[in-house]
Protein backbone atom coordinates (compact mmCIF):
# COMPACT_ATOMS: atom_id res chain seq x y z
CA UNK A 1 0.00 0.00 0.00
CA UNK A 2 2.81 2.47 0.10
CA UNK A 3 2.70 3.48 -3.48
CA UNK A 4 -0.52 5.72 -2.28
CA UNK A 5 -0.18 8.82 -4.00
CA UNK A 6 -1.17 11.12 -0.83
CA UNK A 7 2.02 9.56 0.89
CA UNK A 8 4.25 11.41 -1.30
CA UNK A 9 2.90 14.72 0.56
CA UNK A 10 2.35 15.78 4.20
CA UNK A 11 1.27 18.23 7.01
CA UNK A 12 4.08 21.11 7.33
CA UNK A 13 2.21 23.87 8.80
CA UNK A 14 -0.79 24.40 10.86
CA UNK A 15 -2.13 27.56 11.87
CA UNK A 16 -5.32 29.48 13.31
CA UNK A 17 -6.60 32.62 14.20
CA UNK A 18 -8.41 34.04 16.67
CA UNK A 19 -11.71 32.60 16.99
CA UNK A 20 -14.92 33.21 18.60
CA UNK A 21 -18.27 34.42 19.03
CA UNK A 22 -18.59 37.71 17.00
CA UNK A 23 -15.31 38.80 16.21
CA UNK A 24 -16.50 41.51 14.20
CA UNK A 25 -13.84 40.69 11.97
CA UNK A 26 -13.55 40.44 8.55
CA UNK A 27 -13.10 36.46 6.58
CA UNK A 28 -10.01 38.02 4.67
CA UNK A 29 -8.74 39.23 7.45
CA UNK A 30 -9.16 35.96 9.62
CA UNK A 31 -7.60 34.13 6.70
CA UNK A 32 -4.62 35.84 6.38
CA UNK A 33 -3.84 35.55 9.92
CA UNK A 34 -3.99 32.01 9.79
CA UNK A 35 -2.55 31.32 6.45
CA UNK A 36 0.83 33.49 7.93
CA UNK A 37 0.78 31.51 10.99
CA UNK A 38 0.65 28.14 8.70
CA UNK A 39 3.28 29.23 6.65
CA UNK A 40 5.64 30.42 9.41
CA UNK A 41 4.91 27.18 11.11
CA UNK A 42 6.22 24.73 7.92
CA UNK A 43 9.19 26.70 8.09
CA UNK A 44 8.50 28.65 5.35
CA UNK A 45 7.88 32.10 3.64
CA UNK A 46 5.23 33.29 1.18
CA UNK A 47 7.68 32.99 -2.06
CA UNK A 48 7.71 29.06 -0.96
CA UNK A 49 3.92 28.85 -1.26
CA UNK A 50 2.98 27.93 -4.97
CA UNK A 51 -0.77 26.73 -4.67
CA UNK A 52 -3.62 27.54 -2.58
CA UNK A 53 -6.95 25.11 -1.73
CA UNK A 54 -10.37 26.29 0.14
CA UNK A 55 -13.63 24.69 0.80
CA UNK A 56 -15.98 26.25 -0.21
CA UNK A 57 -14.83 28.62 -2.20
CA UNK A 58 -17.06 31.41 -3.97
CA UNK A 59 -17.63 34.59 -2.45
CA UNK A 60 -17.56 35.32 1.25
CA UNK A 61 -20.51 37.90 1.38
CA UNK A 62 -23.00 36.09 -0.21
CA UNK A 63 -22.23 32.58 1.99
CA UNK A 64 -23.65 34.39 4.96
CA UNK A 65 -20.09 33.94 6.51
CA UNK A 66 -20.20 29.60 5.59
CA UNK A 67 -17.32 30.33 3.39
CA UNK A 68 -14.23 32.69 3.62
CA UNK A 69 -12.20 34.54 0.63
CA UNK A 70 -12.04 32.53 -2.50
CA UNK A 71 -8.85 31.16 -3.44
CA UNK A 72 -7.46 33.93 -5.85
CA UNK A 73 -8.76 36.74 -3.81
CA UNK A 74 -6.08 35.18 -1.07
CA UNK A 75 -3.79 34.98 -4.06
CA UNK A 76 -4.20 38.61 -4.41
CA UNK A 77 -3.89 39.89 -1.07
CA UNK A 78 -0.39 37.82 -0.37
CA UNK A 79 0.58 38.89 -4.34
CA UNK A 80 1.76 35.44 -5.26
CA UNK A 81 2.08 34.01 -8.12
CA UNK A 82 0.55 30.08 -8.20
CA UNK A 83 0.87 27.22 -9.70
CA UNK A 84 -2.10 25.73 -8.68
CA UNK A 85 -5.62 26.92 -7.22
CA UNK A 86 -8.35 25.01 -6.28
CA UNK A 87 -11.91 25.97 -4.03
CA UNK A 88 -15.19 23.71 -4.30
CA UNK A 89 -18.05 22.53 -2.15
CA UNK A 90 -18.33 19.44 -4.04
CA UNK A 91 -15.66 17.45 -2.77
CA UNK A 92 -14.81 15.20 0.13
CA UNK A 93 -16.93 17.10 2.49
CA UNK A 94 -15.07 19.99 3.64
CA UNK A 95 -11.71 18.13 3.22
CA UNK A 96 -12.27 17.44 -0.10
CA UNK A 97 -9.45 21.09 -0.33
CA UNK A 98 -7.08 19.23 1.73
CA UNK A 99 -7.32 16.09 -0.17
CA UNK A 100 -7.14 18.01 -3.73
CA UNK A 101 -3.91 19.86 -2.31
CA UNK A 102 -2.67 16.67 -1.34
CA UNK A 103 -3.13 14.86 -4.59
CA UNK A 104 -2.16 17.92 -6.55
CA UNK A 105 1.82 18.09 -4.42
CA UNK A 106 1.80 14.66 -5.10
CA UNK A 107 1.30 14.96 -9.03
CA UNK A 108 3.83 17.47 -9.16
CA UNK A 109 1.51 20.85 -9.82
CA UNK A 110 3.00 22.57 -6.88
CA UNK A 111 5.46 21.95 -4.12
CA UNK A 112 3.55 23.79 -0.84
CA UNK A 113 -0.13 24.24 -1.27
CA UNK A 114 -1.91 26.99 1.20
CA UNK A 115 -5.19 24.89 2.18
CA UNK A 116 -8.05 27.40 4.11
CA UNK A 117 -11.55 27.05 5.84
CA UNK A 118 -12.57 30.16 7.18
CA UNK A 119 -15.79 30.67 8.63
CA UNK A 120 -17.80 34.08 10.15
CA UNK A 121 -21.24 32.61 10.84
CA UNK A 122 -21.35 34.28 14.36
CA UNK A 123 -20.99 37.57 12.72
CA UNK A 124 -22.79 37.37 9.93
CA UNK A 125 -25.07 35.48 11.87
CA UNK A 126 -25.76 38.52 13.99
CA UNK A 127 -28.09 38.26 17.37
CA UNK A 128 -30.94 36.69 15.27
CA UNK A 129 -28.70 33.45 15.37
CA UNK A 130 -29.37 30.48 12.75
CA UNK A 131 -32.83 31.40 11.13
CA UNK A 132 -33.01 29.84 7.75
CA UNK A 133 -36.83 30.67 8.06
CA UNK A 134 -36.45 34.28 7.12
CA UNK A 135 -38.58 35.64 4.48
CA UNK A 136 -40.03 34.07 1.72
CA UNK A 137 -37.80 32.33 -1.43
CA UNK A 138 -37.64 29.80 -3.79
CA UNK A 139 -36.05 26.33 -2.46
CA UNK A 140 -33.75 25.26 -4.80
CA UNK A 141 -30.64 22.74 -5.39
CA UNK A 142 -30.94 20.16 -2.44
CA UNK A 143 -33.29 22.24 -0.61
CA UNK A 144 -35.92 21.56 -2.69
CA UNK A 145 -37.69 18.56 -1.65
CA UNK A 146 -37.04 19.33 2.62
CA UNK A 147 -37.44 23.23 3.17
CA UNK A 148 -40.84 23.56 1.30
CA UNK A 149 -42.28 20.54 3.69
CA UNK A 150 -41.53 22.08 6.87
CA UNK A 151 -37.85 20.32 6.97
CA UNK A 152 -35.95 23.94 7.00
CA UNK A 153 -32.70 22.80 9.38
CA UNK A 154 -29.98 20.89 9.32
CA UNK A 155 -31.07 20.03 12.73
CA UNK A 156 -34.31 18.38 11.35
CA UNK A 157 -32.77 16.39 8.88
CA UNK A 158 -30.19 15.01 11.24
CA UNK A 159 -32.99 14.35 13.98
CA UNK A 160 -34.55 11.65 11.50
CA UNK A 161 -31.80 10.23 11.47
CA UNK A 162 -31.25 9.92 15.38
CA UNK A 163 -34.97 9.17 15.65
CA UNK A 164 -34.11 6.13 13.73
CA UNK A 165 -31.30 5.16 15.16
CA UNK A 166 -32.96 5.06 18.38
CA UNK A 167 -35.81 3.11 17.61
CA UNK A 168 -33.97 0.60 15.24
CA UNK A 169 -30.84 0.06 18.00
CA UNK A 170 -32.36 0.98 21.23
CA UNK A 171 -29.87 4.20 21.57
CA UNK A 172 -30.51 6.50 24.00
CA UNK A 173 -30.58 10.26 24.63
CA UNK A 174 -28.05 9.51 27.70
CA UNK A 175 -25.62 7.20 25.52
CA UNK A 176 -25.43 10.12 22.78
CA UNK A 177 -25.08 12.46 25.70
CA UNK A 178 -21.93 11.45 25.79
CA UNK A 179 -20.79 12.92 22.73
CA UNK A 180 -21.41 16.64 24.09
CA UNK A 181 -19.72 15.68 27.43
CA UNK A 182 -17.10 14.50 25.85
CA UNK A 183 -16.54 17.24 24.27
CA UNK A 184 -17.11 19.86 26.98
CA UNK A 185 -14.45 17.96 29.27
CA UNK A 186 -12.49 18.34 26.57
CA UNK A 187 -12.76 21.85 25.31
CA UNK A 188 -12.13 22.75 29.42
CA UNK A 189 -8.47 22.37 28.87
CA UNK A 190 -8.76 23.87 25.67
CA UNK A 191 -7.81 27.52 26.09
CA UNK A 192 -9.48 28.51 22.87
CA UNK A 193 -12.92 26.53 22.95
CA UNK A 194 -15.68 28.59 23.35
CA UNK A 195 -17.87 27.02 25.84
CA UNK A 196 -15.57 25.30 28.48
CA UNK A 197 -18.20 25.37 31.53
CA UNK A 198 -18.41 21.98 32.99
CA UNK A 199 -21.52 19.93 31.84
CA UNK A 200 -23.28 17.42 33.70
CA UNK A 201 -25.88 14.91 32.28
CA UNK A 202 -28.85 17.03 33.96
CA UNK A 203 -27.84 19.63 31.87
CA UNK A 204 -28.14 17.84 28.72
CA UNK A 205 -31.57 16.02 29.45
CA UNK A 206 -32.55 19.82 30.04
CA UNK A 207 -31.84 21.73 27.43
CA UNK A 208 -33.89 22.96 24.80
CA UNK A 209 -35.68 20.45 22.34
CA UNK A 210 -34.59 21.87 18.73
CA UNK A 211 -36.13 18.89 16.56
CA UNK A 212 -36.64 15.69 18.83
CA UNK A 213 -34.37 13.84 19.67
CA UNK A 214 -31.44 16.57 19.14
CA UNK A 215 -31.75 19.28 22.00
CA UNK A 216 -29.39 22.78 22.02
CA UNK A 217 -26.53 20.55 23.37
CA UNK A 218 -26.59 18.06 20.27
CA UNK A 219 -25.52 21.23 17.72
CA UNK A 220 -22.49 23.28 17.13
CA UNK A 221 -21.89 27.03 17.98
CA UNK A 222 -21.01 28.86 15.13
CA UNK A 223 -17.96 30.98 15.59
CA UNK A 224 -15.63 33.23 13.29
CA UNK A 225 -12.53 32.18 12.34
CA UNK A 226 -9.76 30.45 10.17
CA UNK A 227 -7.73 27.55 10.19
CA UNK A 228 -5.09 26.66 7.57
CA UNK A 229 -3.13 23.84 6.81
CA UNK A 230 0.25 23.83 4.47
CA UNK A 231 0.52 20.46 2.27
CA UNK A 232 4.26 20.03 1.29
CA UNK A 233 6.02 17.49 -0.81
CA UNK A 234 7.59 14.47 1.21
CA UNK A 235 10.95 15.60 -0.17
CA UNK A 236 10.63 18.70 1.87
CA UNK A 237 10.09 16.66 5.45
CA UNK A 238 13.91 16.60 6.42
CA UNK A 239 14.15 20.45 6.17
CA UNK A 240 10.59 21.31 7.90
CA UNK A 241 11.34 22.71 11.73
CA UNK A 242 8.44 20.75 12.92
CA UNK A 243 7.03 17.13 12.90
CA UNK A 244 6.07 16.03 10.20
CA UNK A 245 2.66 14.88 10.27
CA UNK A 246 2.17 11.96 7.38
CA UNK A 247 -0.90 11.62 5.43
CA UNK A 248 -0.86 7.62 5.26
CA UNK A 249 -4.68 7.40 3.72
CA UNK A 250 -7.83 9.34 2.42
CA UNK A 251 -11.44 8.37 1.71
CA UNK A 252 -13.56 10.19 -1.11
CA UNK A 253 -15.74 7.58 -1.81
CA UNK A 254 -19.85 8.41 -2.16
CA UNK A 255 -21.74 5.43 -2.30
CA UNK A 256 -25.10 5.46 -2.69
CA UNK A 257 -28.00 8.03 -3.24
CA UNK A 258 -26.12 11.59 -2.38
CA UNK A 259 -29.44 13.00 -0.45
CA UNK A 260 -30.67 13.95 2.94
CA UNK A 261 -33.89 11.38 3.47
CA UNK A 262 -33.24 8.93 0.43
CA UNK A 263 -30.12 7.65 1.48
CA UNK A 264 -31.10 3.52 1.76
CA UNK A 265 -29.41 3.16 5.43
CA UNK A 266 -31.10 6.12 7.43
CA UNK A 267 -29.57 5.20 10.63
CA UNK A 268 -25.90 5.89 9.00
CA UNK A 269 -24.59 8.45 6.07
CA UNK A 270 -21.95 8.86 3.15
CA UNK A 271 -19.66 8.43 5.79
CA UNK A 272 -19.88 4.43 5.40
CA UNK A 273 -18.33 4.87 1.81
CA UNK A 274 -15.57 7.14 2.81
CA UNK A 275 -14.30 4.92 5.75
CA UNK A 276 -14.46 1.76 3.53
CA UNK A 277 -12.49 3.74 1.07
CA UNK A 278 -10.06 5.05 3.75
CA UNK A 279 -9.21 0.94 4.73
CA UNK A 280 -8.86 0.03 1.54
CA UNK A 281 -5.94 2.08 0.88
CA UNK A 282 -3.59 0.96 4.24
CA UNK A 283 -2.69 -1.93 6.64
CA UNK A 284 -3.23 0.07 9.77
CA UNK A 285 -6.08 -1.18 11.17
CA UNK A 286 -9.30 0.87 13.40
CA UNK A 287 -7.12 -0.43 16.82
CA UNK A 288 -4.11 1.46 15.58
CA UNK A 289 -6.32 5.15 15.83
CA UNK A 290 -4.88 6.53 19.19
CA UNK A 291 -6.97 9.77 18.62
CA UNK A 292 -10.40 10.08 16.67
CA UNK A 293 -11.85 13.99 15.42
CA UNK A 294 -14.62 13.04 13.78
CA UNK A 295 -17.25 15.64 12.56
CA UNK A 296 -19.73 17.17 15.18
CA UNK A 297 -21.73 19.39 13.36
CA UNK A 298 -24.41 17.76 15.30
CA UNK A 299 -23.48 15.13 17.92
CA UNK A 300 -25.12 11.94 16.03
CA UNK A 301 -22.54 12.62 13.00
CA UNK A 302 -20.30 11.90 15.30
CA UNK A 303 -21.82 8.22 16.60
CA UNK A 304 -22.39 7.74 12.76
CA UNK A 305 -18.66 8.09 11.86
CA UNK A 306 -17.41 5.63 14.94
CA UNK A 307 -19.78 3.30 13.57
CA UNK A 308 -18.69 3.85 9.87
CA UNK A 309 -15.30 3.79 10.54
CA UNK A 310 -15.41 0.28 12.51
CA UNK A 311 -14.98 1.34 16.06
CA UNK A 312 -17.84 -0.20 16.73
CA UNK A 313 -20.61 -2.01 14.60
CA UNK A 314 -22.91 -0.60 12.75
CA UNK A 315 -25.88 0.23 15.89
CA UNK A 316 -23.83 -0.60 18.40
CA UNK A 317 -22.65 3.03 18.90
CA UNK A 318 -24.78 4.05 21.29
CA UNK A 319 -23.76 1.05 23.56
CA UNK A 320 -19.63 2.20 22.57
CA UNK A 321 -19.78 5.42 23.98
CA UNK A 322 -21.86 4.37 27.25
CA UNK A 323 -20.80 6.23 30.22
CA UNK A 324 -18.08 7.94 28.33
CA UNK A 325 -15.14 6.02 29.38
CA UNK A 326 -14.34 4.91 26.38
CA UNK A 327 -14.07 8.05 24.65
CA UNK A 328 -12.50 9.98 27.15
CA UNK A 329 -9.10 11.34 27.11
CA UNK A 330 -7.93 8.33 29.21
CA UNK A 331 -9.92 6.48 27.42
CA UNK A 332 -9.41 3.52 24.66
CA UNK A 333 -10.02 5.96 21.67
CA UNK A 334 -10.34 10.07 22.93
CA UNK A 335 -12.24 11.20 20.11
CA UNK A 336 -12.16 15.54 19.65
CA UNK A 337 -10.33 16.19 21.91
CA UNK A 338 -10.28 19.86 21.37
CA UNK A 339 -13.34 20.15 22.12
CA UNK A 340 -15.12 19.36 18.95
CA UNK A 341 -17.21 21.91 17.16
CA UNK A 342 -19.93 21.54 19.63
CA UNK A 343 -17.60 22.96 22.55
CA UNK A 344 -14.39 24.40 20.82
CA UNK A 345 -16.66 26.17 18.06
CA UNK A 346 -17.52 25.73 14.29
CA UNK A 347 -14.98 25.98 12.81
CA UNK A 348 -16.55 23.65 9.93
CA UNK A 349 -14.05 20.42 9.10
CA UNK A 350 -10.46 21.53 9.46
CA UNK A 351 -10.54 21.72 13.29
CA UNK A 352 -10.33 18.36 13.04
CA UNK A 353 -7.37 18.03 11.01
CA UNK A 354 -5.30 21.02 12.75
CA UNK A 355 -6.29 19.40 16.41
CA UNK A 356 -4.83 16.07 14.31
CA UNK A 357 -1.68 17.75 13.75
CA UNK A 358 -1.26 19.03 16.74
CA UNK A 359 -1.97 15.88 19.18
CA UNK A 360 0.54 13.83 16.76
CA UNK A 361 3.44 16.46 16.86
CA UNK A 362 2.85 16.13 21.00
CA UNK A 363 2.09 19.93 20.76
CA UNK A 364 -1.74 19.88 22.88
CA UNK A 365 -0.38 20.39 26.08
CA UNK A 366 -2.83 20.01 28.63
CA UNK A 367 -4.95 17.66 27.16
CA UNK A 368 -2.19 15.70 24.70
CA UNK A 369 -2.78 12.23 24.58
CA UNK A 370 0.52 10.39 25.48
CA UNK A 371 1.94 8.48 22.37
CA UNK A 372 -0.27 9.51 19.79
CA UNK A 373 0.95 7.79 16.93
CA UNK A 374 -2.43 7.52 14.53
CA UNK A 375 -5.41 10.14 13.85
CA UNK A 376 -8.21 10.05 11.97
CA UNK A 377 -9.87 13.12 10.58
CA UNK A 378 -13.07 12.69 9.49
CA UNK A 379 -15.52 15.58 8.07
CA UNK A 380 -19.17 15.40 6.71
CA UNK A 381 -22.67 14.27 7.83
CA UNK A 382 -25.81 13.29 5.82
CA UNK A 383 -24.95 12.93 1.86
CA UNK A 384 -21.01 14.05 2.62
CA UNK A 385 -17.93 12.78 3.85
CA UNK A 386 -14.13 12.94 3.70
CA UNK A 387 -11.55 11.18 5.60
CA UNK A 388 -7.87 11.13 6.17
CA UNK A 389 -5.48 8.67 8.22
CA UNK A 390 -2.71 10.68 9.53
CA UNK A 391 0.58 9.69 10.96
CA UNK A 392 3.21 11.16 13.17
CA UNK A 393 6.53 11.27 10.91
CA UNK A 394 7.00 9.89 7.81
CA UNK A 395 6.31 6.09 7.39
CA UNK A 396 7.10 4.77 4.17
CA UNK B 1 -50.19 7.21 -7.76
CA UNK B 2 -51.87 6.11 -4.51
CA UNK B 3 -50.51 9.08 -1.34
CA UNK B 4 -49.85 6.05 1.14
CA UNK B 5 -47.14 5.27 2.31
CA UNK B 6 -45.48 4.37 5.79
CA UNK B 7 -43.42 6.66 8.40
CA UNK B 8 -39.83 5.49 8.01
CA UNK B 9 -38.69 8.42 10.67
CA UNK B 10 -39.81 11.75 12.16
CA UNK B 11 -38.94 14.59 14.05
CA UNK B 12 -41.17 17.00 16.25
CA UNK B 13 -39.50 20.58 15.34
CA UNK B 14 -39.63 22.84 18.59
CA UNK B 15 -37.37 25.35 17.44
CA UNK B 16 -39.10 28.27 16.46
CA UNK B 17 -37.29 29.42 13.06
CA UNK B 18 -39.81 32.10 12.64
CA UNK B 19 -41.50 33.99 16.05
CA UNK B 20 -44.21 32.35 17.53
CA UNK B 21 -44.21 29.40 15.47
CA UNK B 22 -46.19 26.30 17.12
CA UNK B 23 -44.08 23.11 16.92
CA UNK B 24 -44.70 20.57 14.17
CA UNK B 25 -44.11 16.82 13.30
CA UNK B 26 -41.93 16.41 9.96
CA UNK B 27 -41.88 12.42 8.54
CA UNK B 28 -39.87 10.60 5.75
CA UNK B 29 -42.52 8.76 4.25
CA UNK B 30 -41.88 5.53 2.33
CA UNK B 31 -44.27 5.03 -0.60
CA UNK B 32 -46.44 2.02 -1.45
CA UNK B 33 -45.57 2.03 -5.13
CA UNK B 34 -41.82 2.55 -4.59
CA UNK B 35 -39.89 1.34 -1.50
CA UNK B 36 -37.01 3.20 -2.05
CA UNK B 37 -38.69 6.19 -3.07
CA UNK B 38 -39.37 8.42 0.12
CA UNK B 39 -41.14 11.74 0.65
CA UNK B 40 -40.02 14.38 3.55
CA UNK B 41 -43.46 15.97 4.37
CA UNK B 42 -45.68 17.38 7.39
CA UNK B 43 -47.41 15.39 9.66
CA UNK B 44 -50.77 16.15 10.80
CA UNK B 45 -53.17 14.31 12.68
CA UNK B 46 -51.08 12.95 15.63
CA UNK B 47 -50.39 14.38 18.88
CA UNK B 48 -46.93 15.63 19.18
CA UNK B 49 -45.89 13.77 22.43
CA UNK B 50 -46.44 10.42 20.40
CA UNK B 51 -44.12 7.60 21.26
CA UNK B 52 -41.32 6.69 18.69
CA UNK B 53 -42.45 3.35 18.60
CA UNK B 54 -46.00 3.92 17.88
CA UNK B 55 -45.45 6.36 14.95
CA UNK B 56 -42.44 4.68 13.23
CA UNK B 57 -44.32 2.36 10.81
CA UNK B 58 -47.58 3.65 10.61
CA UNK B 59 -49.75 4.01 8.01
CA UNK B 60 -50.15 7.18 6.48
CA UNK B 61 -52.41 9.20 3.20
CA UNK B 62 -51.62 12.61 1.70
CA UNK B 63 -54.08 15.26 2.41
CA UNK B 64 -52.90 18.50 0.18
CA UNK B 65 -51.94 21.61 2.17
CA UNK B 66 -53.31 24.94 0.38
CA UNK B 67 -50.57 27.69 1.42
CA UNK B 68 -50.11 30.91 -0.95
CA UNK B 69 -51.92 29.21 -3.81
CA UNK B 70 -49.25 26.46 -3.74
CA UNK B 71 -50.44 22.84 -3.06
CA UNK B 72 -48.16 20.86 -0.77
CA UNK B 73 -48.37 17.07 -0.07
CA UNK B 74 -48.69 16.20 3.83
CA UNK B 75 -49.39 13.00 5.30
CA UNK B 76 -51.76 11.89 7.80
CA UNK B 77 -52.87 8.49 9.64
CA UNK B 78 -54.73 6.49 7.02
CA UNK B 79 -58.41 6.66 7.39
CA UNK B 80 -58.06 10.19 9.38
CA UNK B 81 -60.80 12.11 9.03
CA UNK B 82 -61.04 15.10 6.18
Amino acid sequence: MSNNPERLSFISGVGRSASGRRLGRTAMDLTLEAALEAIEDAGLTRDDIDGIATYPGGDAIASRGFGGPSAPQVQDALRMDLNYLYGAAEGSAQLGAIIEATMAVAAGLAKHVLVFRTVTESTMQGAKGRNPGQGMQAATGFMEFLAPFGAISATNWFAQVAQLHMHKYGTTREQLAQIALTCRTNAGVNPRAVYRDPLTMDDYLNARMISTPLCLLDCDVPVDGSTAIIISHVDYAKDAPKIPVHINAVGTAQYGRPSWDQYEDMTSMMAQGAAKQLWSRTDLKPADVDVAELYDGFSIITLAWLEALGFCEQGEGGAFIEGGQRIARTGELPINTHGGQLSEGRLHGFGFVYESAVQLRGEAGERQIPNTEVAVAANGGGPIAGAMLLTRGISN
Amino acid sequence: MSGKGTILTFTVNVQQWVPGQEPYIIAIVTMDEQPDLRLTALLAGVPLDIAPADLIGTRVETRFLARDDIFYPTFVPEGAPA
